[in-house]
């Protein structure tokens, strides 16, 4: 689908909406309640024990470019970068695309600024090490093995190199936490890391982290964006029922082309 | 050869076109070249003087102006779109963008190694088969010419070239992916522990899925007919059904959520509501 | 009873060269000596050959090789079984690659098939080569196909080719069937499904995230990984070129099947060590990792 069919014109403001409406009512004082995440909440048990051991921690972003899942992988390395910047231990931050270098040194160097330990940011902990799958994952493995690293995060798109990594974190002994919305991956990721944030939950990381209005108003936004597909999931079930499959106006209004 | 779509015309894409992106040739053409380097140049230099609250703000509004973009092509239906005809000139523009980027992977790469070269010790040795590597391929791929099928004869450029790429960089690449075989066993011996109801549940599930899909498993319960009303009891309907009805139910669960997650980030970073976000709490 | 809970427990502690080396065996010995094995196949791989058949004679079907050497075990069976069923069905095809590699791979297989079953390049057979910038490339072939292609991966222009006659857009082919190791095949629903006949075949570990799609019927067949390949193989009696009826898919399902079986045998005992330590009192050191 190239161009949004009527469908896609309502539905998508529509549930825009509901999810601006939300952050405007966390940002009036709204208590809103969001659950918490047990491999979020061990984000800071991971970096201390990486502390505690006196080795790095390294952060794979995946595969991604400047894409969202990738921008949102991003935003935790800020979170994390903090955490163990103000303990002088390093974040190694391997990369597959270039593009991605400047945007991480920045967020690395406003991280260390915060916690005034400016003189530990070090643009070199940024690592571009190919554009190639395998090449990357193998150039992950080689800086795990070299620096002996205390933590693991997987945050990200993942494809096959995600259990190579993160078996190889396993031979170092690293404690783990991976976090991709891509299903395809979570099976390996749940058999060889400590902590797993699956699906929808990735994208609820930042709002989690910092708990700000902003970010929680716009989880609960995702709840009722959620809630209203169900509704037109039912609604589709029920006319099916009644009208039959072809004749479904529902179906009809929301197929690609369709209205 | 046939009907060519019709693309509507962007707002002044036709004066663009006439003065701006049009072909050049001779002194006109080392002049644009010249005038971009020294436009880049003051852009850079611009932006190196802005503060980081003002470089911040002029990031929210191109975030705003790139989303508006694409936002504008979707949703406008073909005959009233006002940027169509500029959405084929921006990729092609970020393509070229991406292309150079690579150049900010090497630097990248030469001052990691270049560094540890010069400083010695253990892991110089690394850095010394990067610097061969890189060179090794960018030598012989430059000089290299496309084999056709079936040649018998090339150039020794195109040979060390064929060496490198296909011989090694290819077979490494498939090597590396194989090692996954090895490494789904010793976890699968590892880390699946059956400790309570549900991963025990998960395990039944597990090998009924594993033997459905080989002839070894499909033979356990070949001896039941397949017009047979116990056909259902086949361990590849079994794994049928189990692929087609509770795990599309859970993958379009994950779908769903995964989908809704990313829609809402993606408008917060659209309207900038996740930057202040990376920082907010120090 | 005690002596076979201390061998159990012992059991825990295998190591993993150990294993590594079984798996070696179990994966390479049936690729040197064949079992006979037979496969059975699902209604998705059925669909697929449904699918095929019931195109109009002559159309021209699209084969997409989004697939390098790193993913060539599982997705070359699964392109070479198709292409041999469409030439044995005188259904001619084009190949196109997003992946750097993939339209040479998918070359290389065709030009085997094509000399096994007498097929001409240009006539039966035509190979688009591989083609950057995936998303808009593929916007633009569904506007513009001739124009987006422009040349084959020999430099003709495609519009002089005979197969290309009466094709304008992608949707003028009958069916689009893609080939891929990696996360491309979404690209293919969000563009192309409604407007084009669309069969998919993806490694094994991409299966479950598929069948939603051919359930909706987005998708009109799939296969999965080997056993895919090797079910369509069964399914459409494929014979290689000495007369053998074993493809590289069926060939393959021996190792699978060790493979399988060593890591549920593997699950199994892992698991009875487990238990074994807590009946002689041992505190097991703690794993990372452990799940369940």
């Amino acid at each position: 689908m190239e161009t949004a069919n009527a469908a896609a014109r309502i539905l998508l403001p529509l549930l825009a909406l509901l999810v601006i409406l939300n952050i405007q009512r966390a940002k009036r004082g709204r208590e809103l309640f969001i659950r918490r995440l047990p491999g979020i909440d061990a984000i800071e048990e991971v970096v201390g024990r990486a502390v505690e051991l006196g080795r790095p921690v390294l952060f794979s972003i995946g595969l991604g470019g400047v894409d969202i899942t990738t921008l949102q992988a991003v935003s935790v390395i800020g979170h994390v970068t903090q955490l163990a910047a103000r303990f002088r231990t390093r974040v190694i931050v391997p990369t597959v695309s270039a593009m991605l270098i400047p945007v991480i040194e920045e967020v690395q160097r406003e991280a260390h600024v915060a916690v005034g330990a400016e003189e530990a940011f070090n643009a070199q902990d940024i690592r571009f090490l190919s554009d190639a799958q395998f090449a990357y994952a193998a150039g992950v493995v080689g800086l795990m093995h070299r620096e002996q690293v205390g933590a693991n995060f997987f945050f990200g798109t993942f494809a096959a190199e995600s259990l190579v990594m993160a078996e190889n974190g396993q031979a170092v002994g690293a404690v783990q936490i991976a976090a991709t919305p891509d299903s395809n991956q979570i099976p390996f990721f749940l058999a060889t890391c400590d902590y797993t944030i699956l699906g929808e939950e990735y994208y609820a990381t930042t709002a989690l982290l910092s708990r700000e209005p902003v970010l929680t108003g716009s989880l609960v936004g995702q709840d009722y964006v959620k809630l209203t597909l169900l509704v037109l999931i039912v609604l589709g079930l029920l006319l099916t029922l009644v009208q039959g499959e072809e004749a479904n106006l529902l179906a009809q209004f929301l197929k690609p082309g369709g209205a | 050869m046939g009907d060519q779509p019709q693309v509507v015309t962007g707002l002044f894409q036709t004066w663009f076109s006439e003065h701006l992106f049009c072909p050049l040739t001779g002194v006109w053409f080392w002049l644009a070249v010249l005038a971009s380097i020294l436009a880049f140049c003051g852009v850079l230099a611009v932006l190196q003087k802005l503060n980081s609250a003002a470089r911040r703000r002029l990031t929210v509004v191109c975030t705003f102006l790139a989303g508006l973009f694409y936002s504008l092509d979707f949703f406008c239906p073909e005959r009233w779109d006002p940027v169509q005809g500029y959405v084929q000139p921006l990729g092609n523009f970020l393509l070229v963008l991406s292309g150079f980027s690579i150049g900010l992977g090497i630097i990248n790469l030469v001052m990691v190694h270049g560094r540890r070269l010069a400083r010695g010790g253990g892991g110089a040795i690394n850095s010394v088969a990067f610097f061969l590597g890189f060179l090794g391929m960018l030598v012989f791929g430059l000089l290299a010419q496309p084999v056709e099928d079936g040649a018998t004869r090339v150039s020794f450029a195109t040979g060390v070239f064929e060496v490198l790429f296909r011989g090694l960089l290819n077979s490494l690449d498939a090597t590396t992916f194989a090692l996954l075989g090895f490494f789904i066993v010793t976890a699968a011996y590892r880390a699946f522990r059956i400790r309570t109801v549900e991963a025990g549940l998960m395990t039944v599930v597990a090998f009924l899925v594993m033997l459905g899909q080989v002839p070894a498993g499909q033979a356990l319960t070949a001896w039941i007919p397949e017009d047979h009303a116990l056909a259902l009891l086949r361990i590849e309907n079994i794994q049928n059904w189990l692929l087609t009805v509770p795990n599309t139910a859970a993958a379009r669960g994950i779908l769903f959520g995964s989908a809704v997650g990313g829609f809402a980030l993606s408008l917060r970073v659209w309207l900038s509501l996740e930057q202040g976000s990376y920082f907010r709490e120090m | 009873m005690d002596s076979l809970l201390r061998f159990l427990v012992r059991l825990r502690q295998i190591d993993r060269r150990v294993i590594a080396a079984l798996t070696l065996l179990c994966l390479a010995v049936p690729l040197k000596v064949p079992l006979p094995l037979k496969m059975v196949p699902l209604p998705a791989t059925k669909k697929l050959k449904t699918t095929i058949d019931e195109l109009p004679p002559g159309k021209l079907v699209v084969i997409t090789c989004d697939w390098e050497a790193g993913t060539k075990g599982e997705c070359e069976p699964l392109t070479t079984t198709v292409m041999d069923y469409l030439m044995r069905q005188n259904r001619p095809f084009a190949i196109v690659s997003f992946a750097q590699q993939g339209a040479k791979l998918g070359q290389q297989v065709a030009f085997k098939l094509a000399a096994k079953h007498q097929k001409e390049y240009g006539r039966d057979w035509i190979n688009w080569g591989y083609k950057p910038n995936y998303d808009k490339t593929l916007l633009a072939m569904m506007t513009d196909l001739p124009g987006t292609i422009k040349e084959d991966i020999n430099g003709t222009p495609v519009a002089q080719l005979t197969l290309m006659q009466g094709v304008r857009t992608l949707k003028d082919v009958g069916m689009l069937y893609n080939v891929a190791g990696s996360g491309l095949l979404d690209m293919y629903i969000q563009f192309c499904s409604g407007d084009i006949t669309l069969a998919q075949a993806c490694t094994a570990v991409m299966g479950p995230e598929r069948y939603p799609y051919l359930q909706s019927g987005q998708i009109k067949g799939l296969l999965v990984g080997l056993g895919g390949a090797a079910q369509f193989e069964q399914l459409t009696e494929f014979k290689d070129e000495f007369g053998n009826p074993r493809g590289k898919g069926l060939q393959r399902m021996g190792s699978q099947s060790l493979g399988h079986l060593l890591v549920m045998f593997l699950i199994v005992i892992g698991n009875l060590a487990v238990w074994a330590e807590k009946r002689v009192g041992a505190a097991p050191p703690p794993v990372a990792g452990e799940e369940g």
